[in-house]
């Protein structure tokens, strides 16, 4: 072989050839080495340098382990074209099989051919054809199939030319529909069925004198299937077919085939293409709201109480025109304490707005402690006086709530008649703080008040209230109580949602999910 | 003959004209030539440069080959097997594998029968520190040619390439004519570091290492 450039020379600075490597019709192949110490292969691109220089443009930037990965392309002082590539420091197919004039191993033939479709599958996928794929392109390197020289567009324009191409070894790999000018991935197909049927049996399936006799052979003439390993026939014939249409559609369906043959469990799941389905989409950003300042929360909570006034009224109202059968005189304490109630949630959870599930305990403790208020309040309304000093010292004869049992008040404060109490063992005042404390207690009140929630207003809220209103319904000593407090405390849960603005609750991301986009 | 230097090298001078060299065969390869009867293997990254550097999970000097009269003698440094067995001192026969460390594989070729020189071919997939095939110990000639019995065998030359050595240091001999550095020469010539010789068959460039 000879070379144009000797081992020392620098062509192309950086890079040091150390020796040739081979020649073809496109140029010399050079080993090199940079001045950092990078083994490289460097390609002499002399021939049809526009059309080359835009094919390998395309490929410069794949990425797969089966192929010969290209670095660069440069030129030298004197306008040359270089193409910098891996080093392969394997041998090529073409020298493998020339020691194995008789084939190899169908089992490595077929792992091979694993490598080869996985290289030429990356390529189809990235929309290049090989056109040019022969043993002399096909590298093993540890084991490992790499496939190189693609993305050099050969000038193969008619067949005619193609039977003057000087190497005739490339004639050997070329699909009949070549002769009509047809280049599409089936002729890589094609290629690889013939590479396949010389890995089995070490020789092409069409031989000849001249490249014009070989090319009519691959044209017309069936090849001699019965040296092949009869597992293979099939897949050899259907891979080799003279029409493209009936050809395996792609390169993958071949390699699964041959996996399928060979039994090799774990190259079917290597040959399967890549899976289509996108994974779940993953919110890139996570909305952060801007934290509000203490008088942002002020007036966002006025406006929310002054709705919940709004709401109270209208849902106090509809339920005594619906349930209420004509008697108003429960429509006042009602809408009293499903106000009371709402602001009650509203005020700490828009002033402290909730984080995480941490703080539930603080947060139960002052629901209590309003909700023991709520219930004096309650108390207070039905006309009870409340135990405070400057009551004990002005009225002496008033209603004293701590002293039980009690005959009712005369009247309730505001109008309406009072039951008798039916539960006389427990001071009233008791009743009503055991009530009003214990509904606030159990409750996660501020869910329904929160900003973020799963939706705005959730109808199985509503009933964890009257669930819980209604258990502890034994508590308050008589049914206008019981009526009172449990419609109240259930039309509050109701003001809270619909006064609380509400933001869709950001779905908690599964750690694996948090930790991959992290 | 055309090796007319002034001062004739003794066997000496030609060790520190060539210790070692890699030569570049165009088409072919590379192969790093020891001409030391002692060659030590080992790791690049010692203080003292190793005649066979392997990047492998080895010492720094890990094992020591030694060419005596009977053959090649493997010294073990640290941890050495041949063909499974562990060893401290033993004589290589062709083909035997050699394992450095847990898993550096050689494979030890006396190719021709007519020559002790040896090929140390690395099986484990690792690699010598320069980009060569195969390291080649030299004792009297190399054969590079056709035959499966040679040094290096080049399918497509029809004939062999011999590079031997002589009083004065290295020489080629090639049945026919031969450039070395632009020079035209017949049948046989001196080498020297940095040589380019150019048959019509084979092309191949001597590299001093440093």
């Amino acid at each position: 072989m000879k070379f144009t450039y000797r081992s020392g020379q620098e062509p192309l600075p950086g890079y040091t050839i150390k020796r040739g490597i081979g020649l073809g019709g496109f140029g010399e192949v050079y080993f090199a080495v940079t001045a950092g110490g990078k083994e490289v292969a460097l390609k002499w691109i002399r021939s049809n340098l526009d059309i080359e220089l835009r094919g390998v443009q395309q490929c410069l930037n794949l990425k797969h382990p089966n192929l010969v990965h290209l670095y660069d392309v440069r030129a030298d002082a004197q306008g040359n074209h270089w193409l910098v590539m891996e080093y392969v420091a394997g041998e090529p197919l073409s020298a493998i099989l020339a020691r194995h004039p008789n084939g190899v191993a169908p089992e490595l033939a077929a792992q091979w051919l694993q490598g080869l479709a996985q290289a030429i599958h990356c390529l189809h996928e990235h929309g290049i054809v090989h056109r040019d794929l022969k043993p002399a392109n096909i590298f093993l390197e540890n084991g490992i199939i790499k496939v190189g020289d693609y993305g050099l567009c050969k000038l193969m324009a008619d067949s005619q030319h193609a039977g003057m191409t000087k190497d005739i070894g490339t004639v050997h790999y070329m699909a009949p529909e070549i002769s009509t000018g047809n280049y599409n991935r089936q002729i890589d197909i094609y290629a690889a069925g013939v590479l396949l049927y010389e890995m089995l049996t070490g020789n092409v399936p069409f031989e000849g004198e001249s490249a014009g006799e070989i090319l009519m052979k691959h044209l017309t003439a069936a090849p001699d299937l019965s040296r092949v390993p009869k597992e293979f026939v099939a897949i050899l014939e259907k891979a080799l077919t003279k029409n493209p249409a009936h050809r395996y559609a792609s390169i993958m369906e071949l390699a699964k085939d041959v996996a399928i043959v060979m039994k090799q469990p774990g190259s079917i799941v290597m040959s399967l293409p890549v899976s289509n389905k996108l994974p779940p989409e993953i919110p890139s950003v996570i909305p952060v709201t801007p934290a509000m300042l203490f008088q942002d929360r002020l007036a966002d909570l006025t406006g929310n109480l002054l709705w919940a006034i709004v709401a109270s009224a209208g849902l106090a109202v509809m339920w005594s025109l619906v349930f209420g059968a004509g008697d108003y005189s429960k429509l006042v304490p009602i809408f009293f304490l499903t106000l009371a109630s709402s602001w009650c949630v509203l005020i700490p959870t828009k002033l402290w707005p909730p984080i995480g599930r941490s703080d539930s305990w603080p947060r139960r403790l002052i629901h209590v402690t309003l909700g023991i208020g709520i219930g004096l309040f309650a108390l207070w309304l039905e006309g009870y006086d409340l135990p405070m000093p400057w009551n004990a010292a002005a009225r002496m004869d008033a209603l004293q709530p701590w002293q039980a049992p009690f005959d009712p008040p005369t009247g309730m404060r505001v109008f309406g008649v009072l039951d008798r109490p039916s539960n006389t063992s427990m001071p009233i005042l008791t009743c009503y703080i055991a009530y009003f404390g214990l509904m606030f207690l159990v409750l996660r009140w501020w869910k329904a008040a929160q900003l973020y929630r799963g939706t705005r207003f959730s109808i199985k809220a509503m009933f964890a209230v009257m669930f819980w209103a209604f258990l502890l319904l034994f508590l308050l000593p008589s049914l206008h109580h019981r009526e009172i407090g449990f419609v109240s405390l259930t039309l509050a849960a109701v003001v809270c949602q619909i006064t609380a603005p509400w933001k869709e609750r950001v779905p908690i991301r599964k750690k694996k999910v948090r930790l991959a986009t992290a | 003959m055309t090796h007319e230097t002034p001062t004739r090298p003794s066997p000496a001078n030609l060790h520190e004209q060539f210790a070692s060299f890699v030569l570049w065969i165009d088409g072919v390869g590379g192969y790093l030539v020891c001409l030391s009867h002692r060659v030590t293997l080992g790791h690049p990254q010692g203080e003292t440069p190793v005649d066979v550097a392997l990047i492998a999970d080895i010492s720094r000097h890990h094992a020591t080959i030694q060419r005596d009269p009977e053959g090649y003698f493997l010294e073990a440094v640290r941890k050495v097997h041949v063909n499974g067995q562990a060893m401290d001192k033993t004589l290589l026969r062709n083909s035997d594998r050699i394992t450095l460390g847990n898993s550096c594989q050689l494979q030890f070729w006396q190719p021709v029968p007519v020559s002790t020189s040896a090929r140390l071919d690395i099986v484990s997939g690792h690699r010598f520190a320069q980009p060569v095939q195969a390291a080649l110990l030299m004792a009297d000639t190399l054969v590079i040619g056709p035959a499966s019995q040679s040094h290096v065998q080049v399918a497509d030359m029809t004939q062999a390439l011999i590079v031997f050595r002589n009083k004065s240091g290295l020489a080629v001999r090639w049945p026919g004519p031969l450039e070395i550095n632009g020079v035209q020469h017949r049948d046989r010539a001196a080498l020297m570091p940095g040589a380019v010789v150019v048959t019509e068959q084979l092309t191949l460039t001597l590299e001093r290492v440093q």
